[in-house]
């Protein structure tokens, strides 16, 4: 069940981002600090390994879009962070398309929602999730498997990339990834199942060796 | 089902344990950053300026927009350019007296081209009313015994039945209208500025609503008459002062011009003898320079003195109570009549009939002022005082 609207809370983004727009430049501040290494990790991943020398401008023009913007901001029904990342993925395939790549919106899909056949099966022979803080082997283990995740997101349509890194690394509700990427929900449902299944068969081809070898 | 979809734990911790996951901005990229935002927040004309000026340009945009602002823009030019015209025509009035070389008459110069300056500015400030005026101008010859403004009709009603017969049989009605002035000395204005005022009215009600009454065309069919220049470069001076004090008033303009041409139509009007001597004392006052006197032709002309001026003065005064009428039978000035002249030109001529006064203004059919026997001989012998 939805909360019905309030007030927003003195610190939160949209309050901050309000506060900015009258002179506030503590508000903003405070902004920045609560969003920048998120949004940099996500502009990072989003351009992948070729574009990642471009991540500071994107990072950077993404910024100043805000600032630039700030007397005609309003939340509108998205949040603050949402539409920081509609900034920063919006510039993103700016730099794709400047670099020639292509960025196939429509992908697969037609409104109906993929359903994976596998589901958590890729799992299967993967330990368990790691504890907050691992230690040495299973801490070696995941950052491996951290490095082939980011191989495997080189591989993913750009859609599906920034549909699964807003969901799973910035953690934003499905609807609001919708909103981000300016789509309707079930596109980004479906985007992000698509991410999803050819991550996990990624990730599985990857366990087979790596799985003979810790045997 | 869920509305959200479930998040893979093995994929999130392998995107937390990833190489770049403590990566973030070069400090130096975020002390640019903020930097910029602080900037940005301390420039008050940013924000909320901005979008304003934005919006107002996108506003002016629009064809519909752009198209007003553009009438607008016309309308002002056409306005401004109106005032121009008006403005280049006023060389014009300033011989203000010219000797026809058929009759040797004079006339003032400007009143044909004041009348057609009248009639521009009327069929542009109305072009809906043309009809309306020229349906009235047709039915003038009619109706030309009898004139239309309301302060010209009670002057009438005011004079004596005959001096009102004598307007009506003769074709210039300036000289019998004089009595009806004399009759209401109450009106500041004497007939010929209220004449004139009626038709400024008319022409400022024309503008501004174009279902508003006209006037009957009195002033078509006035002769000219004896208001002085000098009332007619004053009223130049109040409607240029008019127009530049308020030049962003197109309408205001548009009147301010029509008052600017029409007050150059008074010197065509009718205008009873008692106001053009004092016109003629105003003019002398404003004006000394251009003004000389002579008794007798072969007489060098003189400069006005103040006791000239003073006995202009008396005389106004005495004729305040007593009526002019023309001077019966006319005949001509005598050689010793006082000339005054106005730029070497003689433009009054004043004589003695016994005690009565003979004014001869310009062109037109002397006047007689008689006056007591006593009052009559001070006077003379004031006059000669004056101009010894």
């Amino acid at each position: 069940m939805t909360p019905p609207p309030s007030a927003p809370e003195p610190d939160s983004d949209d309050a901050l981002m309000r506060a900015y727009a009258l002179g506030d430049a503590r508000a903003f501040e405070q902004l920045y600090s609560r969003h920048q290494a998120g949004l940099y990790r996500f502009v990072r991943r989003l351009l992948g390994t070729a574009l990642a020398a471009q991540t500071d401008e994107v990072f950077q023009d993404t910024w100043l879009r805000v600032v630039n913007a700030r007397a005609q901001w309003q939340p509108q029904g998205a949040s603050f962070r949402t539409w920081l990342y509609t900034l920063a993925q919006n510039r993103v395939i700016d730099i794709w398309r400047r670099s020639g790549r292509e960025v196939a919106m429509g992908d697969s899909e037609d409104g109906t929602p993929w359903e994976p056949t596998g589901g958590d099966a890729a799992w299967q022979q993967w330990p368990a999730p790691p504890s907050p803080a691992p230690q040495g082997d299973e801490l070696a283990f995941w950052r491996r498997a951290g490095e082939r995740l980011l191989a495997c997101l080189d591989e993913l349509p750009l859609p599906q990339r920034s549909a699964f890194l807003l969901h799973h690394d910035d953690e934003l509700p499905l609807a609001e990834v919708a909103r981000a990427l300016e789509v309707g929900f079930e596109t980004a449902k479906t985007r992000l199942r698509y991410a999803m299944s050819k991550l996990r068969t990624c990730m599985g081809a990857y366990l087979a060796p790596l799985q003979k070898e810790t045997s | 089902m869920s509305d959200d979809e479930v998040r893979d734990a093995y994929l999130q911790s392998a995107l937390k344990h990833a190489p770049d996951a403590l990566a973030g901005p070069p400090p130096a990229l975020s002390e640019a950053i903020l930097r910029e935002a602080q900037a940005k927040a301390r420039d008050p004309r940013t924000a909320p300026h901005a979008p304003s000026r934005k919006s107002w340009w996108d506003w002016l945009s629009r064809p519909s927009a752009a198209s007003g602002f553009a009438g607008v823009m016309l309308a002002v030019l056409v306005g401004l350019m109106w005032r121009e015209q008006a403005s280049d025509l006023g060389p014009l009035r300033e011989p203000a007296q010219a000797v026809s070389p058929a009759t040797g008459v004079a006339t003032p110069a400007t009143a044909p081209q004041a009348e057609r300056m009248a009639d521009a500015a009327a069929s542009e400030a109305r072009p809906q009313l043309e009809g309306k005026v020229e349906r009235q101008r047709a039915e003038a010859p009619k109706q030309t015994p009898k004139p239309a403004p309301a302060p010209v009709l009670a002057a009438r009603k005011a004079a004596p039945p005959q001096a009102v017969a004598l307007a009506e049989a003769s074709p210039s009605p300036a000289p019998p209208a004089a009595p009806a002035a004399t009759q209401a000395p109450a009106a500041p204005l004497p007939p010929a500025t209220a004449i004139a005022s009626a038709k400024i009215g008319a022409m400022a009600d024309a503008v501004s609503n174009a279902a508003a009454p006209v006037p009957a065309p009195v002033a078509e069919a006035a002769k000219p008459a004896a208001t002085p220049p000098v009332e007619v470069a004053q009223a130049e001076t109040r409607a240029q002062a008019r127009s530049e004090r308020s030049p962003q008033a197109g309408l205001a303009a548009i009147a301010g011009a029509s008052t600017h041409t029409l007050a150059r139509m008074a010197p065509a009007l009718p205008a009873p003898a008692v106001a053009a001597l004092t016109a003629l004392r105003q003019a002398l006052a404003t004006e000394p320079a251009r003004w000389t006197w002579q008794r007798g032709s072969d007489t060098p002309p003189q400069p006005v003195t103040p006791a000239l001026r003073d006995w202009l003065a008396t005389l106004d005064q005495a004729a305040a109570g007593t009526p002019w009428q023309p001077a019966l039978p006319a005949g001509s000035a005598p050689a010793q009549a006082l000339r005054l002249l106005r730029d070497g030109q003689v433009a009054e001529l004043l004589w003695w009939e016994g005690d009565s006064l003979r004014w001869q203004h310009g062109t037109q059919p002397p006047q007689q002022l008689s006056l007591p026997s006593g009052q009559g001989q001070a006077l003379q012998q004031a006059l000669d005082d004056a101009v010894r």
